[in-house]
């Protein structure tokens, strides 16, 4: 009984069905969009299906119970397969230059005999020099007249599958202690202010960090058609009061303070003032500029009317910044309505005979800086870098085996000739060997 | 300058690999090797004209002042796209001649091309990198990604190929007769996709690490990949370890196919997440 389970859990078999599972399953999590909070499933899949979602954590599905799970036994897979392998690998490996069996050789998938007119000192000379191009470092057998020359090449290769997946062992190792050792939140930082404290995902748990983060500035520029070009942080790090550091920090181009990575993730307006507001009166088409600050009111030109900003908001439903405006006159009620700015309100906002278009303002900038610590990294780096080094020795070496006997004839030498080789290497060790040997042979 | 520009050239060469197409499927049908030269020769043709499009567009984006690979929309993926997907044909030519792989790789790089010329929702626009696509990690994950994609797409063609001589059996011997060179070829494509595959999951993930300060997010883009990756790595382990062949593998390599679909449009058209290529 133990016996099969051990099986089972070193084999392939298994292997396979983790895969599909994990493959099938991961699906639902695109489909259902994580981390929302509760509410929003509430609203969109109703109480019954909420509780069904709850019990599989399908609205945290990557971090759930049984997804962690079958990476779980995906390591486990992994592990007894290498327990179960390595070793005959290795020892395989040890034994390299050996006296064949004659009755194994000629079970080899490539065999061939040919007789030449050297004898067989010259031939053993020129095959060994062979062997060694062809393969590896030959071995050879001198009995009586006859030789044997065994050569093995590449056998490294067949280190290949066991280190690719000994490296995903360390990839899922570098994620589990990401997962416990490591955080990851967001810093909001108005320019000018300073800030130690992070708001964690998921939740809003906050984390004091060790050290301050101030924003000396923040801007965004854009290309000529209006897409982002850059979004820019100066910050200035101030540890145990002192400032340490000053960096720009932008997409792209993160920084790095004792072991926590800064990123820029995201900005905002936090304030703003001093709206430049162009109002043109439509009758006369005079057009004048005031200039705004919120809740104090100005005249509007060629009225006994007065107007006023009563509000700013950074992002009206899509359209950016936007202010809301009041026209305030004599026995009449407050007039009140939007005023949006940016490139869809071009041809501004009319309202009461007047046509009102935000110039421009005075905006104070929040910056929204991703900060994480995961000293798993480093594992799932090395883990990357062997993954490649493992396709390396798969793809680009084959194991190949070649084995010769040589045996005296009435004139000059007879050599049998078998060999062996991985499925990748297809034809072209067979191809090269008949090449050498029709030519070698061909002399008379 | 304005008439020969690249797009210009990328509808020229859609022209080619259409007749590219329709010549190697002559070629399978009358069984002429002169056909078949004249096949790959228009297939040759289109693939020049597209390498000097894309060069063309690349200088262009320095002319306008914000250099960069063209690899970074939906028409500039949807052309590397069938690029590598010629790539991949040229690499399989060396190995088999093979007609109806040729005809069928060739209509599916013309495909995309006349996909990326005349949807409407494709704009064929030079534009600007966002801060996120400004990175050195662009162009190779980019290009060790659809290159993967284009080798499973032919597996994806050896497997239907495979499926078809199998179901129709004796009848179609004649046409099809060496049926296991399917089973042989998509098997090696594909390792070869799965490679890459591993290789542009890899660049992302650092690329994201830089760029969002996580290496793994769970973005529906990671996770189909992800998934793809799995599925592939089933087909590679049931080949390797398990010794499955034919109609089984077929399948995977067909199911896995339509993981990587859905990895490349589906999760844009459908489902979102931040890697925006629309
Ligand atoms: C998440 C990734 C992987 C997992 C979980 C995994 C797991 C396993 C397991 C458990 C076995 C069975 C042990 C055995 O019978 O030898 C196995 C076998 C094997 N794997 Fe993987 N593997 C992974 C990736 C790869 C990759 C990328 C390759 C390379 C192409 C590879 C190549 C092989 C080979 C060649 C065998 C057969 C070894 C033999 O039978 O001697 N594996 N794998």
């Amino acid at each position: 009984m133990m016996r099969k389970i051990y099986k089972y859990t070193a084999s392939v078999r298994l292997t396979i069905f983790l895969f599909f599972t994990l493959a099938a399953t991961s699906v639902f999590g695109t489909l259902v969009t994580q981390g929302l909070p509760g509410e929003h499933y509430e609203k969109i899949y109703g109480p019954g299906m909420v509780s069904f979602l709850d019990f599989f954590e399908i609205t945290d599905m990557y971090h759930s119970w049984w997804f962690m799970l079958l990476l779980f036994l995906l390591a486990v897979n992994i592990t007894a397969c290498t327990i179960r392998t390595l070793p005959g690998t290795l020892r395989g490996m040890s034994r390299k230059n050996r006296d064949l069996e004659e009755t194994v050789t000629r079970l080899w998938p490539i065999q061939y005999v040919c007789e030449s007119a050297y004898p067989v000192e010259t031939m053993e000379q020129k095959l060994t020099l062979l062997a060694g191009r062809l393969t590896g470092k030959p071995t050879i057998i001198r009995e009586g007249e006859e030789r044997r020359i065994y050569s093995e090449g590449g056998a490294y290769s067949r280190l290949g599958a066991p280190v690719v997946h000994i490296s995903i062992l360390l990839v899922l190792a570098g994620g589990l202690i990401g997962s416990i050792m490591g955080f990851s939140g967001r810093m909001t930082i108005i320019e000018g202010e300073m800030s130690s404290i992070a708001l964690l995902f998921p939740g809003d748990k906050e984390e004091k960090l060790p050290f301050s983060v101030k924003c000396d500035g923040f801007a965004v520029q854009f290309y000529d058609n209006g897409m982002p070009k850059e979004y820019r942080s100066d910050i200035t790090i101030i540890d145990e009061g002192e400032p340490v550091a000053s960096e720009s920090i932008r997409v792209n181009d993160p920084f790095t303070y004792r072991g926590f990575k800064l990123c820029q993730a995201s900005y905002g307006i936090a304030e703003a003032s001093d709206f430049k507001i162009s109002v043109t009166e439509e009758k006369s088409a005079t057009t004048s500029i005031c200039t705004l600050n919120l809740m104090k009111k100005v005249p509007l030109p060629g009225s006994d009317k007065s107007f006023a900003v009563a509000r700013f908001v950074p992002d009206l439903q899509g359209l950016g910044p936007a202010v809301m405006a009041v026209i305030l006159a004599p026995g009449a009620p407050h007039d009140i309505f939007w005023i949006p700015s940016g490139l869809h309100q071009a041809q501004g906002t009319k309202r009461q005979g007047y046509t009102f278009k935000i110039e421009g303002f005075t905006a104070r900038y929040y910056t929204g800086l991703q900060v994480g610590k995961d000293p798993g990294v480093p594992l799932v780096w090395a883990g990357f870098v062997l993954i490649l080094g493992g396709f390396a020795m798969i793809l680009f070496k084959s194991h190949r085996r070649l084995w010769m006997k040589i045996t005296p004839v009435s004139e000059g030498s007879r050599v049998e000739v078998a060999a062996k080789t991985d499925r990748k290497d297809g034809s072209s060790f067979e191809k090269s060997i008949t090449q050498k040997f029709n030519k070698l042979c061909k002399y008379d | 300058m304005i008439e020969m520009n690249d797009t210009f050239l990328v509808s020229i060469s859609t022209f080619f690999y259409f007749f590219g197409a329709l010549v190697f499927f002559a070629a399978f049908v009358f069984q002429k090797r002169s056909m078949q030269n004249a096949a790959i020769l228009f297939v040759v043709g289109g693939f020049s004209i597209e390498t000097a499009a894309i060069i063309i567009r690349w200088a262009f984006s320095y002319q306008m002042g914000f250099g960069h690979a063209p690899l970074s929309n939906l028409y500039e993926s949807l052309v590397f796209f069938s690029w590598s997907v010629v790539v991949i044909l040229f690499a399989t030519w060396k190995r088999h001649r093979n007609d109806i792989i040729g005809t069928l790789a060739s209509f599916f790089a013309f495909i995309l091309l006349a996909y990326a010329s005349l949807s409407g929702n494709v704009t064929t626009q030079i534009q600007p990198l966002i801060p996120a696509l400004q990175s050195n990690w662009l162009i190779s994950h980019v290009v060790s990604s659809f290159l993967a994609y284009a080798c499973f797409a032919i597996s994806f063609i050896t497997s239907i190929l495979y499926l078809i001589r199998v179901r129709a059996g004796r009848r179609i011997e004649r046409i099809l007769p060496d049926y296991d060179v399917f089973d042989d070829l998509g098997y090696r494509i594909t390792s070869i996709g799965f490679v890459l595959l591993s290789l542009g999951i890899i660049t992302g993930a650092v690329w994201a690490d830089t760029a969002w300060g996580r290496y793994w997010g769970w973005d529906p883009k990671e996770t189909w990949s992800l998934i793809t990756w799995m599925i592939y790595g089933a087909y590679i382990h049931a080949r390797l370890a398990r010794g499955w062949k034919g109609t089984s593998m077929a399948l995977i390599s067909i199911i896995g196919f339509i993981a990587v679909i859905f990895t490349y449009l589906g999760v844009n058209y459908i489902l979102s997440g931040l890697h925006s290529y629309m």
